[in-house]
């Protein structure tokens, strides 16, 4: 994988956005750019803020202060149907008085491109999320994974600039949900769309994303690369979080040649890597090691 | 990337108005996006209610002159509506009628509710709709068919005595106060069982097992948890029928003879034939207000003593 | 199930079912004398006659009076739907200061006497000088079901998932367009609903309409006059049962709707 970087042209640029509702701060003034093409993640646990930033970047909530680029644009005051992206909603929002044909063409009224068109779109669309045939299905006859990919037809249809995804696989069972990941990656790469997944699941970011926002309490605790996020996470509290670890309080004894040596209470000396250490380490210091390395020990 | 400083700025600053100013900031356009969505059956309640019923209390201090009204503020109409021996009657004998029809409808209610919210199963929803049904013919010829049913040769008199039970038909059933209490009991039945139903239903069930539990029986569970969580459903039921059946026209007009006219009648009378619109506003105001104290002080009492959940 | 919580629920069902006779018991009575072939209203029984209902069919001022209820049943209900959809969305979707006085003023008809509705509004048009009219009538029964029409679009507008909308709005619509698209065609049956309800209502309003109608009586102001006589009696008997007939289905089409809507803007949670 070579996608891991901020060399990207940024298709979404947030510029310290701050939300408030009544007197809670969901949002405390982030900020970060997401590259054009880039699948990318904000994770965090349930109220921390990553859905009403998705939501803002959707046009459903206008910021308190700070602003929204979107391929350039700024975007305050433009409502969600004017802005060049498409959400799958967490329920998938699949208009239950419509068949699948009917809620794929939805969006393409607005662009009045003839019936033989819009149906050539929509059987394309359908076809890319393995629908094919099932145009003429109401919707209430489909299951929770098929509603997802009407979902996710419905909004590429349009060839958003960026696709918005609220939880999508957290109504799906264990085993359709890990399918649906490798999918959902999968055609991320087909149409080349940049994808902003909401997500408080730390296995499912860190299969699909190129780049991961760890989010607590309104605030962006790191953003990087999945490999970085499991190899060095920036706090205990992240590291927590992203997945099942071993926490060893130690001292740095010293550096030395790109090594850090450490001494773990119960344990003994251990030398590490430099770029494995959380950062900060010092000879002298005593720290908290918390890193996926440790658990060779 | 994010600094802590960097919350939506000045609002901590205004002091008193802190609490309500980040709500208004949320809700600004949603707030002019609310009140313009709701401004047409506002106004239309505005213009149609409000208005008339300010017009009504003005009226109400003015005088009739033949066929204008004389402008000039008087008390007049309140001393004779206060003082007057039959409207006195009148309106004590309405607020009384009132109060029995809200005693029977509110105890007659109440089993059926709790078996609807209790023992009811699978067919609740057949039940209440079965419920409300007869609510939805026509009430002037459901008031009339009591007078078929309790007249002298009515089904009640003819059915008693064909048990065997009664020599001679009852008297006592039409052209009366009780004539009135059965016919309006039956007529807002379903507006007090549905209140009662829906408070019972909400109560949670592991509260009643938590009190059998405690060691209550059936009847010290009934007594200290059941009735109690669903007095607000009694409360309401009781105010729904009360606040209307004061100002009642067509049942004693039908079924009450001359002992068993109420108020509105007078009021109606007043409107029309007697042709003093001010003495009508009068009374009607003055039923209003009672009628309202009375509800106001029923509220009270409940909350008073018997500390029903809000 | 203890027994003694069975034999509890025995003896409340039978209650249960001796109150539906008492509420039943004038509406059954109805059909009883509107086919009686006798010229009064009581028992005993004299055998069956459809001759009550030929009646009807001759005579022209109750045809006029049945047109004149249908007109101001019709115009009530549109409009009364009009202002119960205006208030229930913005009750079920928006917060805004003052709500809940706002809507409990516009819910307060139903707590009112009716005669203070009607005798509030006579006093009005009396004072600003407009003649008495199916419209005068209108304007008051608007009154009195716009609080029965709100409380059925309210359910029908919070069962509505919000982010029906905002999938629709995001798919690039307007917010006109998304009204029309997705919000009306998912509570049209609770429109519906309302629609019955207040025409219903307004049908058999007497009241206000025995206040603020002028010359042209409606129906219910018409049985009111037929009532004093009683050689009329038998044939308001039979014109009663068509009502009822007629209440009954509206009624049913009425919950049919209502249950519709509820499966249908609910209709997100089943993955079947």
């Amino acid at each position: 994988m070579n996608t891991a970087n901020g060399e990207r042209r940024a298709i979404v640029d947030i510029d310290r956005v701050a939300k408030s509702f009544g007197d809670v701060q969901a949002l405390r003034g982030v900020s970060a750019q997401i590259g054009e093409g880039e699948f990318f993640s904000l994770l965090g646990p349930s109220g921390c803020g990553k859905t009403t930033l998705l939501r803002l970047i959707a046009g459903f909530d206008e910021p308190d202060s700070g602003q929204i680029r979107i391929d350039g644009q700024p975007t305050a005051g433009v409502p969600a149907n004017l802005r060049p992206t498409n959400m799958v909603f967490q329920s998938y929002a699949i208009f239950p008085h419509l068949n699948v044909a009917q809620n794929v063409a939805y969006g393409l009224r607005r662009l009045k491109l003839g019936r033989e068109e819009t149906r050539r779109r929509v059987d394309e669309a359908l076809a890319m999320v393995d629908l094919a045939g099932y145009g003429e299905r109401g919707s209430s006859a489909l299951s929770g994974g098929q509603r997802q990919r009407v979902a996710l037809a419905r909004a590429l249809v349009l060839r958003p600039k960026v696709l918005l995804l609220d939880e999508p696989l957290s109504a799906l069972d264990k085993k359709l949900r890990e399918q649906m990941q490798v999918e959902l990656r999968r055609l991320q790469r087909a149409v080349g769309i940049t994808f902003v997944l909401v997500t408080h699941d730390q296995d499912e970011a860190l299969i699909m994303s190129d780049r991961i926002a760890v989010m607590f309490d309104g605030e962006i605790a790191q953003l990087a690369s999945p490999e970085t996020l499991y190899r060095r996470p920036v706090s205990r509290r992240v590291a927590s979080f992203i997945g099942v670890m071993n926490f060893f309080d130690a001292t740095v004894k010293g550096v030395s040649g790109g090594k850090v040596e450490i001494d773990i209470a119960g344990l003994g000396q251990v030398e590490i890597p430099q770029a494995q250490a959380p950062g900060g380490a010092a000879a002298g210091r005593r720290g908290r090691l918390a890193s996926a390395s440790a658990r060779k020990c | 990337m994010s600094a802590q400083g960097e919350p939506a700025p000045a609002r901590t600053g205004d002091g008193l108005t802190t609490a309500a100013k980040p709500v208004s900031s949320r809700f600004g356009h949603e707030a002019r996006g609310g009140l313009l969505m709701v401004s047409p059956p506002f106004v239309y309640a505005l213009l149609l209610l409000a208005a008339p019923l300010v017009m009504v209390v003005l009226i109400s201090f003015w005088t009739q002159d033949y066929l204008t009204l004389d402008r000039t503020f008087t008390l007049a109409n309140y001393r004779e509506a206060w003082t007057e021996e039959l409207y006195r009657l009148l309106m004590v004998r309405s607020l009384w009628i009132s109060l029995l029809v809200t005693a029977a409808t509110v105890l007659l209610a109440y089993p059926i509710a709790y078996f609807v919210a209790f023992h009811a199963g699978g067919s609740k929803a057949l039940w209440l709709f079965l419920i409300t049904v007869p609510f939805w013919t026509s009430y002037l010829l459901r008031v009339f068919l009591w007078k078929v049913i309790l007249g002298y040769n009515g089904v009640l008199n003819i059915g008693l005595a064909g048990l065997g039970l009664i020599d001679e038909p009852l008297t006592f059933l039409l052209y009366n106060a009780n004539a009135v209490v059965i016919t309006l009991a039956h007529a807002w039945a379903p507006f007090a069982i549905l209140p009662i139903y829906v408070a019972l239903s909400k109560i949670d069930r592991g509260l009643l097992e938590a009190a059998e539990d405690l060691g209550d029986g059936p009847l010290q569970r009934f007594l200290r948890v059941t009735l109690p969580l669903s007095m607000p459903g009694v409360v309401a039921a009781a105010l729904i029928v009360f606040i209307p059946t004061v100002g009642d026209y067509v049942t004693p007009r039908l079924v009450g003879g001359t002992d068993g006219l109420m108020i509105a009648n007078l009021i109606q009378v007043q409107f029309g034939k007697a042709n003093n619109a001010p003495l009508g506003a009068a009374l009607a105001v003055s039923a209003m207000a009672i009628v309202g104290s009375f509800a106001l002080l029923f509220m009270w009492l409940n909350r008073r003593y018997l500390r029903s959940p809000s | 199930m203890s027994a003694g919580a069975r034999a509890k629920g025995r003896w409340l069902r039978a209650y249960a079912v001796t109150y539906l006779i008492f509420l039943y018991a004038p509406v059954l009575l109805l059909p009883l004398f509107a086919f009686n072939n006798s010229a009064v209203v009581a028992f005993p029984l004299k055998g069956f006659t459809t001759r009550h209902f030929s009646v009807l069919w001759n005579t022209p001022v109750l045809h006029e009076a049945v047109f004149n209820s249908l007109y101001v049943g019709l115009s009530t209900a549109m409009l009364s739907t009009i202002l119960g959809i205006c208030a229930a969305r913005a009750s079920a979707r928006f917060d805004f200061p003052g709500k809940k006085p706002i809507i409990g003023f516009i819910m307060l008809p139903l707590v009112l006497p009716e005669i203070i509705v009607a005798v509030a509004l006579l006093v009005v048009l009396v004072q600003l000088g407009l003649k008495l009219s199916l419209w005068t009538v209108v304007l008051g029964h608007v009154l009195v079901c716009t609080p029965f029409s709100y409380a059925i679009l309210n359910s029908a507008f919070l069962n509505l998932d919000r982010s029906l909308e905002e999938a629709s709005l995001d798919l690039g619509e307007t917010r006109l367009g998304t009204f029309f698209r997705v919000t009306l065609p998912l509570v049209a049956p609770g429109v519906i609903a309302s629609l019955l309800i207040a025409f219903t209502i307004s049908l058999d309003e007497f009241i206000i309409a025995f206040f603020l109608t002028g010359t042209e009586p409606t129906l219910p102001v018409y049985i009111w006059g037929q009532l004093r006589f009683v050689a009329k009696l038998p044939s308001v008997m039979a014109l009663g049962f068509i009502l009822l007939i007629l209440s009954l289905a509206l009624l049913f089409a009425a919950e049919f709707f209502r249950r519709r809507s509820e499966r249908q803007t609910g209709g997100q949670g089943g993955f079947l």
